[in-house]
């Protein structure tokens, strides 16, 4: 597979948008509550975990993957450091729910599948996604209609913010990856020092889109 | 016993500048211009040209949450992290608002840094002329405050700063 059509694969998994949801954690910080200590959040398994799902948004192709550009543990080191608790544990539930569709559907660990396996798992995490968010979008505006004149009057009109476990991991991975070593300079075009502004340039056959 | 007879003569200043920021710093530069002997105080560190540019070079994977600000930063900096600037890439420039309490009885963002050059190190480097069109907005859309100035009143410092109006890039 060519990383041009994994990135295919990745943006159709969840509709081809990005959410807001992972940057509104940094506003919520007033209902952040106390975290856990210096627990460690996650045990090896489920850092494994969380490796091999990220392995399988973005596997090695023509470049290396997810994995090998060690994005599991940096997600794992994200969703403690960077994540309210509500935020980390919808995050430890979907891990959970991964796992026991591994099992009811393959009967084994997501980490011991085959990619095709694997494939099959996380298509259909990501089309509950999908589902769940359109049910809650509709909700949310019967919510609306209902509420429209008085929260109009107060201002307190609210948007949906709520996270979802495929929608963070899924950005979590991109992110992890395209500001690796490995994704920002083989994945994409990296210039460090780009200079002057080039406001039209032709697309080269084969280009790649450039590192941040 | 040693004295130093001319300590008092030292240590007299014509004007003693109180923080380098953008206010400071443009008092300071232009009094010790006119020749006036200038006293600067600063609080915070100094941060020298190049050699404490601690993240420009940096790549991104340096970084360890990309830009990003951690669950603990957020707490200690509740009223930086009320607008976009204060992020990893210049965490240092920030002051610990836990540290540094005020009362708010109505919302106030105080963004503030210490160190050398305060916020003229952290602001967004542009600044345009207002024109007069813009000053006598709220006049004529009876709104607000009218402003107790026009543009002829900034214009001669305007010329002073060499702050120009824009200009369509050729």
């Amino acid at each position: 597979m060519e990383r041009r059509e994994a990135m295919r694969n990745v943006a159709l998994l969840l509709g081809g948008t990005l959410s807001a949801s992972t940057f509104s954690v940094l506003f919520e910080s007033c209902n952040a509550s106390e975290k856990k200590g210096n627990k460690e959040l996650f045990t090896s398994d489920q850092e494994s975990l969380i490796t091999e799902i990220s392995d399988t948004i973005i596997p090695d192709t023509s470049t290396p993957g997810a994995k090998a550009a060690g994005v599991g543990p940096f997600i794992a080191m994200m969703i403690k450091e960077c994540y309210i608790e509500e935020t980390q544990d919808i995050f430890t539930k979907g891990l959970e729910e991964v796992q026991q569709l591994s099992k009811s559907k393959f009967d084994n660990d997501f980490v011991s599948l085959s990619g095709e396996e694997r494939n099959k798992v996380l298509r259909e995490i990501a089309d509950n996604t999908i589902k769940f968010k359109a049910e809650d979008k509709k909700k949310e505006e019967a919510e609306k209609d209902k509420n429209t004149t008085v929260a109009k009057n107060k201002g307190t009109e609210k948007k949906n913010n709520k996270t979802y476990f495929f929608q963070l991991i899924r950005e979590l991975t991109l992110l992890g990856y395209f500001t690796s070593e490995i994704g920002a300079t083989k994945a994409l075009a990296y210039l460090p020092v780009p200079g002057k502004f080039v406001g039209c340039v032709d697309l080269k056959p084969g280009q790649k889109t450039w590192a941040l | 016993m040693k004295t130093d007879t001319k300590a008092t003569a030292k240590n007299t200043y014509h004007a003693i500048v109180i923080g380098s920021g953008i206010s400071g710093g443009w008092a300071a530069k232009e009094l010790t211009e006119k020749g006036l002997k200038v006293l600067l105080l600063e609080r915070g560190r100094n941060i020298e040209h190049v050699k404490d540019y601690e993240t420009a070079t940096k790549t991104p994977w340096e970084f360890k949450h990309r830009g990003r600000l951690t669950q603990d930063q957020i707490k200690t900096h509740p009223v930086q992290v009320r607008d976009y600037p204060y992020t990893e890439f210049n965490e240092k420039l920030w002051v610990n608002d836990v540290d540094c309490p005020y009362t708010e009885t109505k919302r106030f963002d105080w963004y503030r840094g210490y160190h050398v050059g305060g916020k003229s190190l952290m602001w967004g480097r542009q600044s345009y002329r207002i024109g007069d069109f813009n000053f006598e907005e709220n006049k004529r859309d009876g709104i607000a405050i009218d402003w107790p100035i026009r543009y002829k009143d900034l214009a001669p410092w305007y010329d002073y700063r060499k702050i120009c109006r824009y200009k369509r890039a050729k």
